[in-house]
């Protein structure tokens, strides 16, 4: 009888102390990366875990095809609970219905996305009426240039005020040699950033017809092609073939290149040759600029069973401030502004690295566009870039890629939106 | 007899140039595996590296899980390997041993199967295999083969069934042994070099297969070599051939070992069904 | 009593049979009879969860309505007459070479075969290393001998014949099979053929071509499925480009099933390369009447 007492009143002990230390909710994040990155989210969660030993986060990172899991995902409806997402998506995946509206959550905590956010990662993640995620990180374009060939050429370094006639100067002095060692002036400039340098568009900015054949955007890939084939102060498409944009930036063959505020980790480790980093040069004609700015962030599973758990996720990664510092300290340029314009994170750089002029990137968040090629739209993507190919191929004029591109592109979007 | 000299040296004259050919690519993508970076982008080129740079071995190796992948691979391996080799060799003594009705239509049903592209059935078992739940786990890719084996795999070992003599057989039965008895005593071990060759075939086909684990395999620590590879292409991008050349030919190693220790087995497997079929 | 033992011998002949009945059943038949429905249907996973009926607009839209449709099928006529004559004629070279008595030869059969054993997605970036234009190994033999050194993957006239010189590396199979086929060639010919007088040329024309004969059409039929399902080695190494100049055709339907999710209009894509692999392989069978010997008439 005393044994069975005793039993009972450790089966209470253990249900009253279960009950007490409840099982935290698990909820289920996906995102993508490269190993680096994927480290990067690791620490991330790991702050929030910290903070939230209610809720327990299950990783699942995928390193590769991102994009197409995740639509296979929502189509079998066992999609993660939160969702790394990208504002190129174009609140796509919200009018659909798959992503939780997530107004609604920021209303009820009261979050100023006006006065924490710059206005356009949030506007870019929000379709009519829904906010599709929160941004936690941004990334944006500036021109890259090497110190050593500025230097041996004779030329001053690219200034915030350059246009592109300067740009186009400076690239054909950059340029020497033959072969396969050719020094070239460029040696990365994407294709949309040439659509959009003198004001150009691809579609329109609801994204419902494709509008690239326009004066402005031909005259982008005109200037584009005459870079490679005109000037020839960029690699033809076999001579890319051969190395790459990041191959012959980062050994010296190559005065300048577009590329992502991300491709800075890489080149602090790879290139030998001084470099830095200036905004885009400008049309000469407005004295505007054109970056692209991505923002990642994170979204809510409409199917969710622990939304608010997940929104907990998806605040604190937006807007916890620690987290945000890890962001910046680390990785790139936080979502938050504030923390973005500090000289904490101006001036300050990751262990290892050498200064370079961060503002660059973030000045240009607030007059970036985006590009019509994410996620959902990524057939779009392959059409222009196959386009693309071709004008640099010298095998098609811009005029007819422009034209054909115009054509496929809204018969895609016409199936893609119906 | 002079005659005869002059035909070897020929014979020789006539294999070496080409054998060269065939082996370029592997002397150059192990030159290339060890040279450190700058050396990879040298105009004109470098047979031998120098420094020799065995490190890009261990760091190609260390840059992505390939330990797990390669872990993985083994493993949906070992399981399809075993069931193409049981499942079909059981099918292979019914079409060559048994008698039925039915038996001829089967058979050219068999035959017939091996004309589909796998194009046509891929979307619909990828759709049976998401509405079971099995996205992302390894049965797609290890479930299949213990259905048949393959049209193909069949056919080769009933092909090597059939010339065994029957007699065997008969002289079994009158001993009282069973149908699986005499697959498993008397057919299997004199099937010897059929048995080497597929399980060597479907090994191959198994370690290097893309297209499944790619449609199948989502998360990092499920994937193969073949679907790792892809992933370290893209994260590298092309800058750093030297690794990548170094990774593709660790994930080759197995493959080259097994061939190579299975290799007189295998071709003499090969030329017997061959002859048969 | 007899008729016992039939009935049991054909129970057993299901039971023997039964994985591969099962695995035909549910991996071949149901799937095929499925697919020929998705085809019929408009079903984009990415918009609409369940497969609309549309009769056969995606057959229409395919053959009248998509120029990417066209060319991948041009594409793919080009590398499968490429790839598969000129393979078949080095495979069989490489056979008769082997079927030499000579020290050594199994260190060249293996030489010649392995490649065709490795293939996959290392092969595919060793490959696309060797033909780098600048410093892959083959434009720096071909710039030694004086030759031009074409762009290769960088260029759209030279990235199909690229693919196909890298399909040659992986002949052995083909090879092996016939060296099987030349093994099998009584030797009493050719030693009633020297009585004869007759010289090596044309103990290959009237001897060994006609006894191989049937290993020919077996080796072309193999290679024409085969190339007409190239996948790999252009997924890793071109993804279609540049351009579309080497957008194959299951490519193109992987990109459609997989990257796009249409999954009717990748069905139909799937079904009209079922018939033209049996238009296809129909064609060579039938006239195999006219050039395949088998060995009963030589006989006569």
């Amino acid at each position: 009888m005393r044994k069975l007492l005793l039993v009972l009143c450790l089966v209470v002990l253990v249900l009253i102390s279960s009950v007490l230390y409840a099982a935290p909710v698990e909820i289920r994040y996906m995102y993508w990366g490269s190993t680096e990155e994927i480290q990067f989210r690791e620490d991330m969660i790991k702050i929030f875990e910290q903070k939230h030993p209610d809720i327990k986060v299950i990783r699942e990172p995928y390193p590769a095809e991102y994009d197409r899991k995740l639509t296979a995902q929502l189509a079998a409806g066992n999609a993660a609970d939160v969702i790394n997402m990208c504002n190129d998506w174009w609140g796509q995946r919200a009018r659909q219905g798959a992503f939780e509206d997530l107004m609604p959550f920021v209303k009820r905590d009261k979050i100023d996305l006006a006065k924490l956010f710059w206005t356009f990662p949030i506007k870019s993640m929000q379709s009519p009426g829904i906010l599709e995620g929160l941004p936690y990180i941004l990334k944006t374009q500036a021109l890259f240039y090497n110190k050593r060939l500025f230097d041996e050429a004779g030329l001053a370094y690219p200034k915030d005020n350059w246009t592109w006639d300067d740009f186009l100067e400076a690239a054909i002095k950059l340029t020497k040699g033959e072969g396969p060692k050719k020094q070239y002036g460029v040696v990365g400039f994407p294709s949309i950033n040439a659509a959009w340098m003198y004001g150009g568009e691809v579609t329109s900015s609801n994204m419902k017809i494709v509008i690239a054949n326009n004066p402005k955007t031909l005259k982008g890939i005109q200037f584009l092609r005459d870079l490679v084939f005109k000037y020839k102060v960029m690699p033809t498409q076999a001579e890319f073939q051969a190395m790459g944009t990041g191959a012959r930036f980062s050994t010296g063959m190559g005065g300048m290149m577009i590329d992502y505020s991300w491709s800075v980790a890489w080149l602090q480790k790879a290139m030998k040759d001084p470099w830095d980093v200036v905004q885009l040069p400008m049309d000469p004609t407005t004295k505007k600029r054109y970056p692209e700015c991505r923002a990642d962030g994170l979204a809510i599973y409409s199917q969710s069973k622990n939304k608010d758990a997940a929104w907990e996720l998806v605040k604190a990664f937006a807007t916890d401030p620690d987290i945000q510092r890890y962001v910046a300290k680390n990785e790139g340029i936080p979502a938050l502004k504030a923390i973005a314009l500090s000289p904490d994170h101006l001036n300050t750089f990751r262990e290892g690295f050498k200064p370079y002029n961060k503002k660059a990137f973030v000045d240009a968040v607030s007059y970036s566009k985006l590009q019509p090629f994410g996620g959902y739209y990524e057939e779009l993507g392959t059409a222009w870039y196959r386009e693309m190919d071709l004008v640099l191929l010298g095998k098609q004029s811009p005029e007819e890629a422009l034209k054909r591109f115009q054509k496929i592109g809204n018969e895609i979007l016409k199936r893609l939106t119906r | 007899m002079k005659k005869k000299i002059i035909k070897i040296i020929i014979g020789y004259l006539l294999l070496i140039p080409f054998a060269i050919l065939f082996l370029i690519p592997f002397l150059w993508s192990i030159s290339t595996a060890l040279k450190p970076l700058d050396q990879v982008f040298l105009f004109p080129p470098k047979w031998i590296p120098d420094p020799v740079m065995w490190d890009n071995f261990i760091i190609g190796w260390r840059s992505v899980p390939f330990g797990r992948f390669f872990l993985n691979t083994t493993i949906i391996t070992v399981l399809a390997v075993l069931g193409t080799v049981l499942s079909s060799s059981i099918v292979a003594y019914g079409f060559a041993r048994l008698e039925s009705f039915d038996k001829n239509i089967l058979f050219i049903i068999l035959l017939s199967t091996m004309m589909l592209p796998g194009q046509v059935t891929m979307i619909p078992i990828y759709i049976l295999f998401k509405n079971l739940g099995w996205l992302n786990t390894f049965f797609p890719l290890i479930i299949p083969s213990w259905f048949g084996g393959g049209a193909f795999n069949i056919f080769l070992f009933r092909q090597f069934f059939l010339t065994i003599p029957k007699e065997f057989d008969d002289a079994a039965k009158v001993d009282g042994a069973g149908y699986f008895d005499i697959f498993w005593e008397i057919i299997l071990p004199l099937s010897k070099p059929v048995l080497i060759t597929i399980t060597i075939f479907s090994f191959i086909y198994h370690w290097n297969d893309f297209l499944n684990p790619l449609i199948y395999l989502n998360k990092m620590e499920k994937f193969t070599i073949a679907v790792g590879l892809r992933y370290f292409q893209n994260a590298y991008q092309a800058t750093y051939i030297n690794l990548m050349m170094a990774v593709s030919l660790i994930a080759l190693a197995p493959v080259l070992v097994i061939f190579l220790l299975a290799q007189r087995f295998f071709i003499k497997g090969i030329v017997l069904s061959g002859l048969k079929g | 009593m007899y008729k016992k033992r039939v009935i049991k011998e054909t129970i057993y002949f299901h039971l023997y049979i039964s994985p591969w009945l099962l695995g035909f059943l549910i991996f071949t038949l149901w799937p095929i009879i499925q697919s020929l429905y998705i085809s019929l249907t408009d079903w984009e996973m990415q918009l609409n969860k369940y497969p609309k009926f549309i009769g056969i607009s995606n057959y229409r839209n395919l053959l009248f309505n998509d120029e990417l449709f066209w060319i991948s099928l041009k594409n793919t006529i080009y590398y499968a007459f490429g790839s598969v004559p000129l393979g078949l004629i080095l495979a069989l070279i490489l056979a008769l070479l082997l079927n030499q008595k000579l020290r050594g030869i199994t260190i060249f059969r293996t030489i010649f075969y392995l490649p065709s054993v490795i293939s996959g997605v290392a092969v595919a970036l060793l490959w696309v290393w060797i033909f780098n234009p600048n410093f892959g190994i083959v434009n720096v033999i071909l710039a030694k001998l004086g030759l031009p050194t074409p762009g290769w993957f960088g260029d759209p006239e030279w990235a199909m014949p690229a693919l196909i010189i890298m399909s040659f590396w992986g002949v052995g199979g083909s090879m092996l099979i016939f060296l099987a086929g030349l093994q099998g060639i009584p030797t009493e010919f050719y030693e009633a053929a020297e009585i004869d007088g007759a010289n090596l040329w044309s103990k290959f024309r009237h001897i060994t071509l006609p006894m191989l004969s049937p290993t020919i059409l077996f080796n072309l039929v193999m290679g024409i499925i085969g190339s007409f399902q190239v996948f790999t080695n252009v997924y890793i190494m071109t993804s279609g480009g540049p351009g579309t100049a080497t957008l194959v055709y299951v490519l193109y339907l992987f990109q459609n099933a997989f990257l796009y999710f249409k999954m009717g209009y990748a069905s139909a894509m799937a079904w009209i390369l079922f018939v033209i692999i049996l238009i296809l392989t129909l064609l060579v069978i039938k006239s195999s009447a006219f050039w395949v010997y088998y060995e009963t008439e030589v006989k006569k």
